[in-house]
């Protein structure tokens, strides 16, 4: 198990996760390096099927990151996606994903300490429940 | 020369199968069009007789593979038959059956089958439930009649598209009146539907649906048990689990018409990626709440959302449990 | 046709469920077994459901169980459905008694080597016997097309019905299908009149082409059959010797597995029907038509014997009686009302229901948890209960086919035959 390293797909919306992601590389924050991102235009976008196929297709974990509440770039796109994850978390559970494996974030423009701490918490996670299935 | 047909069943309730008998007095014009070479439950053909056929034009294969021996049937079936035909949603997507897969492993039951003398040994229970395109041996499946069971029109339809030519009569005109018209027109034109045809709709159940949609929003889901209006609105916005909005059409509604949810027998429609995604996305869409809190309270109200999104599908179409 | 190793007979044809027989040679004697070589378990479809979808899930068992599963629901909700409710229930239940019967009829019927002869097409004309043997197949092609069309109108569906819900029935009858649901009981009764003459008259007969279903018998057994929400269990002679709830049914049921079939036995427990006779097989009892016949009343059946045409006669029997209910039953003023269903307010833990259905006695009962999820499910149903006569009449039909030195193909025929009507 020592050489296993978790895939984690990020859906980062192109207004601020992508942003904050860009720049916690520019800024060279220490960050697993576990990531494939996926820029999105909005985490409103990131319909449950997008999720349910990275899983299928070999993902470890799932993490959609978008603007904070009342800040999205289309008006209400990531209330749409937290409406969502609740419904999504919970068939996921259902399925056999492990709770930990899927994450919705709020990670502004300006937040690039925070993108880098959410990627290592969640690929330290991971790591410890494994691979999927 | 009369084309050569095989119907069969493996593991289900043989509806879809008698559903051929219930052609009712066009079971009898059959022979005219064509000569039933195999056919278990009617003719009381063998396995043995299977292997002595060289070569059969069409099959319609009904029922879910989860022994041995419809494993078996299957794959020689494949090799034999140029057209290959799943009937039902269980040949299709595995159907009910295929909720066998979602329990967790049994380890007592094997045991007590023990000093059996191998004469009376029983065909072996596939570890998974399978649909028929998921069995190794079986590369492709050439067209797919949907339904739990099909219905007689869309086996009609099938039966004359493939067996008889597309003769038309009427049998076959009510039927393509539901069909998608790029395949009517192959089918009456007598080149027979195109590869991997699905005698059904293209669009969702929605589309043909008789309840009045108006907007969708609700506050908390609510089980069949409850009270809900029996006509009239449509379900889902009654905040009932109705996956119509999931499901290949092709049934005109039935199970909505006469105030049921409909639970996705026909599988999913062609442009949806998955079918429990889909109902995901559909359902908490409409939740009028913003706050986290709340909607957490809504979504734990939804009970065994596997079971109901996948009902017909497990085996086939659910992206994380498939295979 | 002698046997010194292990024969076959598969696949037989008409059977609900895959199976064969396989007759094993015993010290000199030969034992033969009816296996099920293929089994759903209902549990495995049915735990871990939402209890509100039992009707929908164990309706691929049979048709009848879609009904018993809705007065499950009945108990476990604790409540009564409205008169009009019950009305559609039992009209949907009826028109599948004759769906069921005429099925078995049919297959009965067809010719075990050309099936469907297609004699107003074929060159030379293929004589008065293959004529009346289709006419006689499309007259219960006819009835059981106008059975399947009322089981539509009252269920949704004929097959897979689905209008049975917890406290009723999902819909009102659209208003032209009171007139059709009349329409259809007179012609019902009308053709399964005619089909019972030909049967009686001359099929079964001696000389008609059934008459070997007389030729070989068995025991009877205790017969039981679900009489008012109770089970009433029979002894051979037809005496009532017992009646219990349908939560009581672990107490006097049991469902035994046997390493041979996958497909479990249902038994009477010791005690439920009178003194064991110490047979191998004990507990052994049936259900269905015959089990339904009031033994005076409508045929002449023995105490000592048992004939699949006694079953068959019984079956002929059930059609009619159930085909003259319909004639009462399809009438207007049965289904109309003020309500169709009645709304359930709390839900218990645990329940029981039992049924008459077609083939006979479904009894089911279920646990579920606090929110409705189905925890453990029990289904005694006639594919069980009657597994023990069917493995008998395996017996005796393969016994009197070697007995009497008939082909591999003769016996296989009347196996079939038999079988079909248990």
């Amino acid at each position: 198990m020592t050489d296993y390293e978790p895939k984690i797909i990020a859906f980062l919306c192109n207004w601020c996760s992508y942003v904050a992601a860009d720049a916690a590389g520019v800024s060279r924050f220490q960050q697993a390096a576990n990531v494939r991102v996926i820029r999105v235009f909005c985490s409103g976008m990131v319909d449950p099927s997008y999720v349910l196929k990275a899983f299928s297709s070999g993902a470890d974990a799932v993490l959609v990151a978008g603007c904070h509440p009342g800040d999205c770039h289309y008006i209400s796109g990531n209330m749409k996606a937290l409406r969502r994850s609740f419904l999504l978390a919970n068939l996921l559970k259902e399925m056999g994903v492990d709770e930990g494996r899927f994450r919705l974030e709020w990670i502004a423009a300006s937040e690039s300490p925070r993108y880098a701490e959410v990627i290592n918490e969640m690929s330290e996670s991971v790591r410890q429940l494994g691979p999927m299935h | 020369m009369k084309p050569k047909i095989a119907i069969v069943s493996a593991s289900g309730c043989r509806a879809c199968e008698t559903t051929m008998l219930d052609i009712h007095y066009g079971v009898s014009a059959l022979n005219r069009w064509a000569e039933i070479q195999f056919w278990p439950f009617v003719l009381g053909s063998s396995m043995a007789d299977l292997e002595r056929i060289d070569h059969l034009d069409v099959c319609f294969f009904s029922g879910a593979i989860a022994t041995g021996s419809d494993r078996a049937m299957a794959e020689m079936l494949r090799k034999k038959c140029d057209r290959l035909v799943a009937v039902g949603a269980c040949a299709a997507y595995g159907g009910m059956p295929g909720l066998k897969n979602l329990k967790k492993p049994a380890t007592a039951e094997a045991a007590d089958r023990g000093d059996l003398p191998e004469e009376l040994a029983l065909p072996e229970q596939e570890n998974r439930v399978r649909a028929l395109d998921g069995v190794d041996g079986i590369d492709r499946v050439d067209a797919v009649v949907p339904g739990c069971p099909a219905p007689v029109n869309l086996v009609w339809a099938a039966v004359s598209a493939l067996v008889c030519g597309g003769e038309a009569d009427a049998r076959i005109t009510y039927a393509a009146a539901r069909l998608p018209e790029e395949m009517v027109r192959p089918i009456l034109s007598g080149l027979g539907p195109p590869p991997g045809a699905v005698f059904a709709g293209e669009k969702a159940v929605c589309a043909t649906c008789s309840r009045k949609k108006e907007e969708k929003r609700f506050k908390a889901v609510k089980r069949p048990y409850q009270a809900y209006e029996s006509t009239g609105r449509c379900l889902l916005e009654q905040g009932l689990i109705c996956q119509g909005i999931a499901t290949r059409e092709g049934c005109g509604g039935l199970c909505t018409g006469v105030g049921v949810p409909c639970r996705g027998c026909y599988g999913k429609p062609p442009a949806t990626f998955d079918p429990g995604a889909k109902m995901v996305s559909a359902i908490s869409s409409t939740f009028e709440t913003e706050k986290p809190a709340e909607i957490q309270k809504i979504a734990d109200d939804f009970v065994d959302m596997t079971g109901c999104f996948y009902r017909y599908t497990l085996p086939a179409q659910c992206m994380l449990m498939k295979g | 046709m002698t046997m010194q190793e292990t024969t076959t007979f598969e696949p037989l044809k008409g059977q609900d469920a895959p199976c064969r027989v396989r007759v094993v040679p015993d010290d000199g004697d030969q034992r033969a077994y009816l296996q099920t070589t293929g089994y759903l378990d209902p549990a495995d479809l049915c735990i871990g459901r939402a209890v509100e979808e039992l009707p929908r899930i164990l309706s691929i068992r049979s048709p009848a169980h879609h009904l018993a599963a809705a007065r499950l629901l009945d108990r476990l909700f604790n409540v009564e459905p409205p008169d009009i409710a019950k009305n559609m229930r039992n009209a949907l239940g009826r028109s599948l008694v004759l769906c069921r019967h005429l099925r078995k009829l049919h297959l009965l019927l067809l010719d075990p080597n050309d099936p469907f002869p297609d004699h107003r097409a074929s060159a030379k004309p293929a004589g008065r016997r293959a004529a009346v043997a289709h006419r006689r197949a499309e007259t219960v092609m006819h009835a059981l097309g106008l059975a399947q069309e009322a089981a539509a109108i009252l269920g949704g569906r004929s097959d897979h019905p689905l209008t049975a819900i917890a406290g009723g029935v999902s819909r009102f009858l659209k208003d032209d299908y009171y007139q059709r649901l009349t329409e259809i009981a007179d012609a019902c009764l009308e053709l399964v009149l005619k089909i019972e003459a030909f049967f009686r008259e001359d099929l079964l007969n001696e000389g008609g082409p059934l008459h070997h279903l007389s030729e070989m018998e068995i025991d009877p057994v205790p017969t039981a059959t679900a009489t008012e929400g109770k089970i009433v269990v029979k002894d051979r002679s037809g005496k009532v010797v017992g009646d219990f709830p349908p939560e009581k049914t672990p107490e006097k049921i049991s469902v035994r597995r046997e390493p041979w079939s996958y497909l479990p036995f249902a038994s009477l427990k010791n005690g439920a029907a009178g003194p064991d006779t110490g047979e191998k097989m004990p507990g052994v009892f049936l259900v269905g038509p015959l089990a339904r016949m009031d033994n005076e009343a409508e045929t002449e059946t023995s105490e000592t014997r048992l004939t699949p045409s006694d079953a068959c006669r019984a079956m002929l029997a059930d059609l009619i009686r159930t085909a003259e209910r319909m004639t009462d039953l399809y009438k207007k003023e049965n289904f109309v009302g003020p309500a169709i269903r009645t709304v359930p307010e709390k839900m218990g833990a645990e329940a029981w229901a039992a049924l008459e259905g077609p083939a006979g006695l479904i009894v089911l009962g279920a646990t579920v948890d606090g929110k409705g999820i189905v925890e453990s499910i029990r289904v005694v149903d006639p594919i069980q209960i009657n597994n023990g006569v069917r493995c008998r009449i395996a017996e005796a039909a393969v016994a009197e086919g070697l007995a009497q030195n008939r082909s591999h193909t003769d016996i296989k025929r009347r196996l079939e035959n038999s079988l079909l009507l248990f």
